[in-house]
């Protein structure tokens, strides 16, 4: 963690954050030298791609029905067709915006849930602390995915509830770690010197404290991606996400499961799920060992 | 940050996949090691357990009704390939003119597995336990007084004309048990009974099997009774009923480990190979569209013309076609093998320009109805969810935008019996082999109710059902559920959709392979090639 010194203290905040910043752009192309790390980058960003201009190249209509059913792959539908007679290939593609995008959504949701909520119970500890960290606690007493789930069906299957039961297991991580951030910089000098300048709390945790919290919780942030998505897909294939006829991933597989001799229905999807889950968890890992040197490798 | 250390996350990763895999494959595989003996005497059916208990007076699932029906013998049963009517077994009957009295005979040196004879008085008890109990199939004799005349005649008397009545009696639930067994391990008439744990270890019929032994969650033993003296032949000295998930099922009876599987779904037989026998008919469980008639509701489901572009813009063959092998459409809401039920050509049928006019008159046109329907449930192999999302296809195709809404059975089933559904997908069991049992569809009935279409919506059909409880008369029977269910079809709010397949696929050696649609197999009737 840098330590800002004397002399930055006084500069403006402008200032302040460049040398930071910098850093952080320099040290992404470096962090992805390794093959892994290529290879991640590539396919993540690949499905970015195909997650945001998907509607536009899919050769088929995700949901039309108007196929034979249960087609094996063939130079007609690449993939094979589904138990409707719906295509596939245009299934998965079309899957990848939902699983995607909404991981994304969710992990950056907890992330600004987790962060802010640490940041308080940092930064005035006492009975803030305490009924932050024991919710934190309750929450985390739970296993992530039975809680996840009996979330999901109280507030009734759909995709926006998968995504708010995800979040209700997601957010104490963050909260803990940037708590435990927020604890160690409260009493450094620079902190306690901005109090004593008069700073007010808000003007104080948004000018020293976040600045030095922020990289570690993105890095923790790209580690999430691929375990987000799998929560999603995972809350969709149990019936408490996407809702039937929506091409989701998850779902599918559920029905492939149905149909275990028509290998296609589920093999594809898994396989998206596969390789978007390790894509950004090799890219997670690639990140946080160049920016985070202290961590124990594993 | 969901509690997983990195180097468990990276696998986490092929969870999902892997798990996929495993899950089609990873059934309860039941070690053969009953085999076929070389005499072939002993037969295995593979079958997915539906199954709590084979205690008569209790039990009320599919599985539950295959190994009591083997066990226990009724009053009067059905022939193996003719569910439209009663036949002798245990007992001859007469009803009365005004259908409210019957008197059964019992027929002459009928014996329980114990070589006691079947008296009027272990008659009396079976009949009265199973009312007692107030278990699942109790409702089945409400209503209903049981009376012994002499040693060998029974009087069931009823408090409203009950034309069903000789139907009920041939459900495995009203099996006939020794009175004298059962009593002595704590069986009563009422809800102090604690045979079951006995009757599950044992059984205290006089049917062509006994059991051997039980594991509600993984088999069934039975062995033929010695002292049998009925109509039927058992071919088999053993039969064992094995839980078998549906894909493993497969591929026991394509490999010869087992030589029955009752549980395979339309699609699944598609693929099957040449070494085994199909044997596929349409079961008797009906699927079926509720379109609420309750403006309470919705004002749009219950507009009549609403109904009818519903009814007209369903492609009635491309639903049946998702089903599979066997398959056949609902020609009306008593299924094919019932008295009553109408012929091919009096179904309902598809005609999408009827339906788009329909729909834009009763003003379907930029609204959105909500399609409920439980997501778990799969009568027959046939998941709801596929029916759901084709019928929206349909649907749309004549302009009424539905939202499908899956919910687990155990939730959607309160919805739809406090009939709160604007658009319900359904399925009905039947519980007794009677055309009566269809009447709840009626309005002003249980089912109707749910519709929200009480009797005064439809004097004419609530007449038609009020006649159905009470005329007794085979051909004016089935003449009058011909019209009830033509009736039913052009003006109530309920769509029969189609029947799914009941695939019963064996050995080439397993003869006389029938499916009922209460007991779904009589073991007792197979026979050998």
């Amino acid at each position: 963690m840098s330590r800002p010194t004397t002399a930055d203290l006084t500069a403006p905040r402008s200032l302040l954050g460049r040398p930071r910043r910098r850093r952080l752009w320099r040290a992404i192309p470096k962090a992805w030298r390794t093959p892994l790390g290529v290879a991640a980058g590539l396919i993540a960003l690949g499905w970015l791609v195909i997650a945001l201009i998907g509607p536009a190249i899919v050769p088929h209509d995700p949901l039309a029905q108007d196929l034979p059913r249960f087609q094996a792959p063939s130079r007609a539908a690449w993939l094979g067709t589904d138990e409707l007679g719906r295509d596939v290939f245009s299934r998965v593609l079309a899957g990848a915006r939902v699983t995607i995008l909404l991981s994304l959504l969710l992990v950056l949701m907890s992330m600004l849930v987790g962060s802010l909520l640490g940041v308080v119970a940092g930064f005035f500890g006492r009975w803030v602390d305490e009924v932050i960290m024991r919710l934190t606690d309750l929450v985390m007493a739970f296993p992530t995915v039975i809680l996840a789930m009996v979330t999901a069906a109280a507030l009734g299957a759909s995709l926006f509830n998968a995504v708010l039961a995800a979040l209700v297991v997601s957010w104490p991580s963050y909260a803990r770690v940037v708590r435990s951030m927020v604890l160690s910089l409260r009493s450094s000098e620079f902190v306690a010197s901005g109090r004593l300048l008069g700073f007010s709390p808000a003007h104080s945790m948004r000018v020293d404290i976040l600045p030095n919290v922020a990289g570690p919780t993105l890095v923790m942030a790209s580690l999430d991606i691929g375990t987000a998505a799998l929560l999603l897909s995972g809350l969709s294939f149990l019936g408490l996400g996407a809702k039937p006829p929506m091409p989701e991933w998850g779902s599918m597989v559920a029905t492939a499961v149905q149909n275990f001799d028509r290998w296609w229905l589920g093999l594809f999807p898994g396989l998206a799920i596969l390789t978007v889950v390790m894509a950004f968890n090799f890219l997670g890992d690639a990140l946080r060992d160049h920016l985070d040197p202290g961590a124990e490798r594993a | 940050m969901f509690g997983i250390r990195r180097p468990l996350r990276l696998a986490a990763g092929a969870v999902l996949l892997a798990a996929t895999l495993a899950l089609g494959a990873c059934a309860q595989p039941p070690t053969p090691s009953d085999s076929p003996g070389p005499d072939g005497s002993q037969i295995v059916l593979d079958v997915a357990f539906d199954l709590k208990t084979v205690d008569p007076g209790r039990e009320y699932e599919p599985t539950g009704q295959i190994v009591v029906k083997a066990l226990y013998d009724t009053l009067l049963t059905f022939a193996d390939n003719d569910s439209t009517k009663v036949i002798p077994d245990l007992a001859t009957y007469e009803a009365s003119a005004d259908l409210t009295e019957f008197t059964f005979t019992l027929v002459q040196g009928r014996v329980f597995s114990d070589g006691s004879p079947v008296t009027a008085d272990d008659v009396v008890f079976s009949l009265e336990r199973l009312q007692g109990l107030k278990g699942n199939p109790s409702f089945l004799l409400d209503g209903v007084a049981v009376t012994k005349v002499d040693d060998q005649t029974v009087k069931l008397t009823t408090e409203a004309p009950n034309p069903a009545l000789p139907s009920i009696l041939a459900t495995p639930s009203a099996g006939i048990l020794n009175a004298a067994v059962v009593k002595a391990h704590g069986g009563t008439t009422d809800e102090t009974d604690t045979a079951e744990e006995y009757l599950n270890a044992n059984s205290a019929g006089s049917g062509p099997y006994t059991l051997r032994s039980l594991d509600v969650a993984s088999q069934a033993v039975l062995d033929k009774n010695p002292q049998y003296n009925g109509s039927q032949r058992p071919t088999y000295d053993t039969v064992i009923l094995r839980n078998v998930d549906s894909a493993t099922q497969k591929m026991n009876v394509e490999r010869g480990e087992s030589q029955v599987a009752l549980s395979l779904s339309g699609d699944q037989v598609a693929s099957l190979s040449s070494s085994v026998k199909l044997t596929s008919a349409s079961s008797a469980t009906v699927i079926f569209l509720l379109v609420n008639a309750n403006p309470a509701v919705s004002t749009l489901t219950s507009n009549p013309q609403f109904v009818q572009a519903v009814k007209s813009a369903i492609d009635y063959d491309a639903l049946v076609e998702l089903a599979g092998a066997g398959a056949a459409q609902a020609t009306s809401l008593i299924p094919t093998q019932f008295l009553g039920t109408l012929p091919a050509s009096q179904a309902l049928t598809f005609d999408l320009e009827k339906a788009t006019a329909d729909a834009a008159a009763a003003g379907a046109t930029g609204q959105t109805v909500t399609l409920s329907f439980p997501n778990d449930a799969d009568p027959t192999g046939l998941p709801l969810a596929n029916v759901a999302q084709r019928l929206q296809t349909q649907l749309a195709a004549a302009g009424i935008t539905v939202e499908l809404a899956p919910a687990p059975f155990a939730t959607e089933i309160d919805a739809y019996r406090t009939g709160t559904e604007q658009i319900g997908l359904w399925y009905w069991n039947p519980d007794y082999m009677d055309p009566a049992n269809y009447l709840a569809f009626g309005p002003g009935q249980t089912v109707g109710l749910r519709a929200g279409w009480p009797t005064e919506a439809n004097p004419a059909i609530a007449d038609l059902v009020t006649q159905g409880y009470t005329t007794g008369d085979l051909a004016q029977r089935k003449a009058l559920f011909e019209a009830w269910g033509l009736a039913m079809n052009a003006e109530s709010p309920f769509v029969p959709l189609l029947q799914p397949a009941s695939n019963v696929v064996s050995q080439p050696s397993v003869t006389n392979v029938y499916y009922n649609p209460t007991w779904i197999i009589n073991v007792a009737g197979l026979g050998r090639a």
